[in-house]
């Protein structure tokens, strides 16, 4: 065999398959050249393998809320703005002027000439009782009762926050529950892989100790 | 003999969590943090910002795991996502100076001024050799391990390796070298 030239690293780092180790050992038992080489890269290793490992600062844990690679929905994410807005400009080219109308019912946004407003009965009463009168007796409203009316309406608006803050607290809540129990059931595999591991090893060990006649 | 027993079980883990178990993800990053975290604490020499790019790659990782398509080669894709946070890491400090290492790290037989010495060594040498020596030496990759994570050849793994070898040996020099081999 010739030098060891370029698989001298992997003979000092033993990655050479079986016959090609022996052949390089037995090489470098008769070659000065090789035997010089070899400890000259040993030397450099072993001051590199001196230098320890270090632990992690702390433990690093996954939360099941983290997801994995979904489809992206980013490059879609204007197509229905874009696509409404397309339509109108269609709907105005084709169809004429827009109209905007604000009925009883709500808002309506439609195509061509406005309609004439129509007051149907119930809102004629509606306006007749909120009609201010010019000649407005001041001093026979019910101050008290105007009063109260406010109060149950402030009420009622704090009892329904006070609703929607209890309903996020329960949220939240139960999303620290679930994050506790995604901790302990990954303490618990935690626990039981490493029991695994360690009794494999014991196996291993064992299996070894039996084939070297060394148990 | 090296037992080979964590392949096979990172292989059962990865088929868990693309079931839907995303808990045992945690398992994955238990086995691997360490010597990830290691592996970047080599390259970028300080414990923050190792402690921050281990995280982020722990995160493609889990995010990516779907278009892994060789199990049984899960620590080297791991260590190439590491690779690639580091370099990018490395793009966008071009120019900035680095702390050198923790002197205080971890418990060792060598003296203090050897490993500054060596530690020193090491941050002096390219990015591209130091990397394939924290691999070789410190990971126990294989050659054509680290040439899949560097999407290199292993020829040019091994030059790398030899080139930052004999740097290696002159910044060092005999003294360092000899007495460290007396203090093992």
């Amino acid at each position: 065999m010739s030098h060891l030239e370029d698989q001298l690293a992997e003979f000092v780092f033993e990655d050479l398959t079986g016959p090609e180790m022996e052949a390089a050992r037995q090489h470098v038992a008769q070659c000065l050249e090789c035997q010089g080489r070899v400890a000259g890269f040993r030397k450099v290793q072993h001051s590199l393998e001196q230098l320890p490992d270090v632990d992690v600062p702390r433990r690093m844990v996954f939360l099941p809320s983290e997801t994995r690679a979904k489809t992206n929905w980013a490059p879609l994410r204007w197509a229905i703005p874009s696509a409404i807005a397309v339509a109108l400009v269609l709907a105005v080219v084709l169809g004429g002027p827009l109209r905007f109308e604000r009925l009883d019912s709500g808002f309506v946004i439609g195509l061509g000439p406005v309609s004439e407003p129509t007051q149907t009965a119930e809102l004629q009463a509606v306006l007749a009782e909120v009609s201010v009168s010019p000649t407005i007796d001041y001093a026979s409203l019910d101050y008290a009762q105007i009063v109260d009316r406010i109060r149950e309406e402030e009420e009622g608006w704090l009892r329904a926050e006070i609703d929607q803050a209890v309903l996020k607290l329960e949220v939240a809540g139960n999303q620290e529950i679930q994050r506790l129990r995604a901790e302990l059931q990954y303490f618990s595999e935690l626990q039981r892989s490493a029991r695994r591991v360690a009794y494999e090893n014991a196996s291993s060990i064992q299996l070894l100790a039996a084939q070297t006649g060394r148990e | 003999m090296a037992l080979n027993l964590e392949s096979a079980d990172d292989s059962r883990i990865i088929d868990r969590v693309l079931d839907g178990d995303t808990n045992a993800f945690n398992l994955l990053v238990w086995q691997w943090e360490k010597p990830i975290y290691n592996y970047i604490y080599r390259m970028v020499g300080n414990r923050d910002d190792a402690l921050d790019l281990c995280q982020e790659s722990f995160l493609k990782a889990y995010r990516e795991l779907g278009n892994l398509k060789d199990r049984d080669r899960f620590s080297s894709w791991l260590y190439r996502i590491a690779h690639n946070v580091c370099y990018s890491r490395f793009r966008k400090d071009q120019g900035k100076t680095f702390v050198e290492l923790d002197p205080n790290v971890g418990a060792s037989r060598m003296p203090i001024e050897n490993r500054l010495a060596v530690e020193k060594a090491l941050s002096q040498l390219p990015d591209d050799q130091k990397e394939v020596v924290v691999l070789k030496v410190y990971q126990g990759l294989r050659f054509d391990e680290i040439a899949a994570v560097q999407d290199a050849p292993v020829s040019t793994v091994k030059s790398r390796l030899y080139m930052s070898f004999d740097k290696l040996k002159s910044v060092l020099g005999e003294q360092v070298i000899d007495r460290g081999k007396a203090n093992r």
